[in-house]
């Protein structure tokens, strides 16, 4: 078994195949080897957000290994299986956090499904509803923002 | 069916820095907000959204217009998007290009260096070269063979039937033309053939233009081309002339002159005129012989069959040490 603590001192007690899941984690392992009892600090990483990505790790625990030709296969955003669909169903804060959390502990599978997660909420939108979504305020002037329309006459809508 | 589309990139992609971009306060619980993500992690979340719904999106805010523009940007999402994965290639060929790709911020094309649409028949109707193929300006290979394009090549190529357009010429840093197999025509030189203005490719290497229906006169102006390896070319570095199948006419320029390098002349299937060079193999000048290849010492194949050829084979093809040499079908006189 494996130690962690998150930012906010929790600590986690995990199995190592669920800990292996973190390129970042599996490292530390073993520069420090097998048999050292410290938990392994996170400091980037809340309590909150950490429970959430040990359970996307336990719930893959048992995934074969990606093929390497599978690669492109898995670029396809529509591409989600169910279960992870479920898991992402979340605030969005708590989903960026995933995002920056999977980033720095460097689970290339859960930062996929959270990019693909929010690229699919994008996608389909308008500028006016993307900056709804993400509750961005507009910083152009009129006229730069009337410059960008006219250099992408081509793919805005007609 | 596709199978051939390649895009490659150069590897010097630098990650962009973008300002810091915060907004104010959020409804959620947790504080981090869209904008609070690394720039890095944006590339990764928007490669995932096809360009020409993504390129809209430039107008949210300034943070979202520069990282657009990013080369970064576009190498992730050129990649996604851009693969040899029937699935999501097909909406990017050359017809779709026209309307989608090369209307791209000119940074998100600016590093393509090679782009193989060999072969890519079948794909979308009366294919066409794409009008802004000019802001291509790390374009070193473009290849297009076998394509059965059709129309002109637009002269945005700086700009395949019709004429292979002047502007061809500003895209210095060329280096591989492949046009061969396709329904060319217009003339050589000037505007309408093979432009002059070729002559400006200081780095293009090779010209394949074989099987085409290129007519008028071999232009001077390649002679400029100094790295030329293969085609017609200042022509000391020359192992090829192969412009076999075209309609070329007239008579070879006399400045074809010191193809110490050249090995294979194919011409065949052309409408040339005028009498077999004399000074094959030696160094011989003549103002009245209509072209010459003195010093050509390397040459072992030549092909001139089918094309109009009068006079008689020169004395001095004597001593070349040639493999192979077709005069057949033309108007030559028996020896």
């Amino acid at each position: 078994m494996v130690k962690i603590t998150s930012s906010d001192n929790q600590e986690f007690t995990i199995s190592k195949e669920i800990a292996n899941q973190s390129v970042l984690i599996k490292n530390m392992l073993e520069d420090v080897g097998e048999s050292d009892d410290q938990p392994i600090p996170l400091p980037n990483v809340s309590g909150a957000i950490l429970q959430k990505v040990i359970e996307y790790a336990t719930m893959h625990k048992d995934d074969p290994p990606p093929a390497p030709e599978d690669e492109t296969k898995l670029k396809t955003s529509e591409d989600i299986e169910e279960r992870d669909k479920e898991f992402m169903q979340l605030d969005q804060g708590t989903m960026f956090e995933i995002i920056l959390a999977a980033n720095y502990l460097d689970m290339k599978n859960l930062l996929d499904l959270g990019c693909k997660t929010v690229a699919n909420m994008i996608k389909g939108k308008s500028v006016e509803e993307v900056r709804k979504l993400f509750n961005i305020v507009n910083d152009f002037t009129p006229e730069e923002e009337e410059q960008i329309r006219k250099e992408n006459e081509w793919c805005e809508d007609r | 069916m596709v199978s051939n589309y390649f895009v490659k990139f150069d590897s010097s992609l630098t990650i962009p820095i973008l300002p810091n971009h915060s907004t104010a306060s959020t409804q959620y619980i947790s504080n981090t907000t869209f904008l609070s993500l690394p720039r890095d992690l944006f590339v990764q979340l928007f490669r995932h959204i096809p360009p020409q719904q993504l390129l809209p999106l430039r107008r949210v805010c300034k943070t979202f217009n520069t990282c657009l523009q990013t080369r970064h940007f576009a190498l992730a999402n050129l990649s996604t998007h851009i693969n040899r994965d029937t699935q999501t290639l097909q909406t990017y060929y050359p017809d779709v290009f026209d309307r989608l790709w090369f209307q791209l911020p000119t940074s998100y094309l600016s590093h393509v260096s090679e782009i193989d649409w060999a072969y890519a028949r079948g794909v979308g109707k009366d294919p066409k070269i794409p009008r802004a193929i000019g802001v291509l300006k790390g374009l070193q290979k473009l290849e297009l063979t076998f394509m059965d394009l059709t129309g002109e090549i637009p002269v945005e190529i700086g700009a395949i039937g019709g004429a292979i357009p002047k502007e061809v010429g500003s895209l210095a840093g060329l280096t591989s033309l492949y046009l061969g197999k396709n329904q060319l025509s217009g003339e050589i030189p000037g505007e309408l053939g093979i432009p002059k203005e070729f002559g400006q490719l200081k780095e293009l290497r090779e010209l394949r233009i074989s099987e085409n229906k290129i007519g008028g006169e071999i232009p001077l102006e390649l002679g400029s081309c100094r790295y030329l390896e293969y085609a017609v070319g200042n022509w000391t570095r020359l192992a090829t002339l192969d412009l076999k199948n075209n309609r070329l006419s007239g008579e070879i320029p006399r400045q074809v002159a010191n193809l110490v390098s050249v090995e294979i002349i194919n011409l065949s299937g052309n409408k040339l005129r005028g009498e077999i060079p004399r000074g094959f193999g030696i160094q011989h000048l003549s103002g009245s012989i209509p072209w010459e290849l003195s010093g050509a010492i390397n040459l072992r194949w030549i092909y001139l069959q089918n094309n109009e050829l009068t006079g008689r084979i020169p004395e001095e093809m004597g001593p070349m040490r040639l493999c192979a040499l077709q005069i057949t079908h033309n108007y030559m006189d028996r020896p």
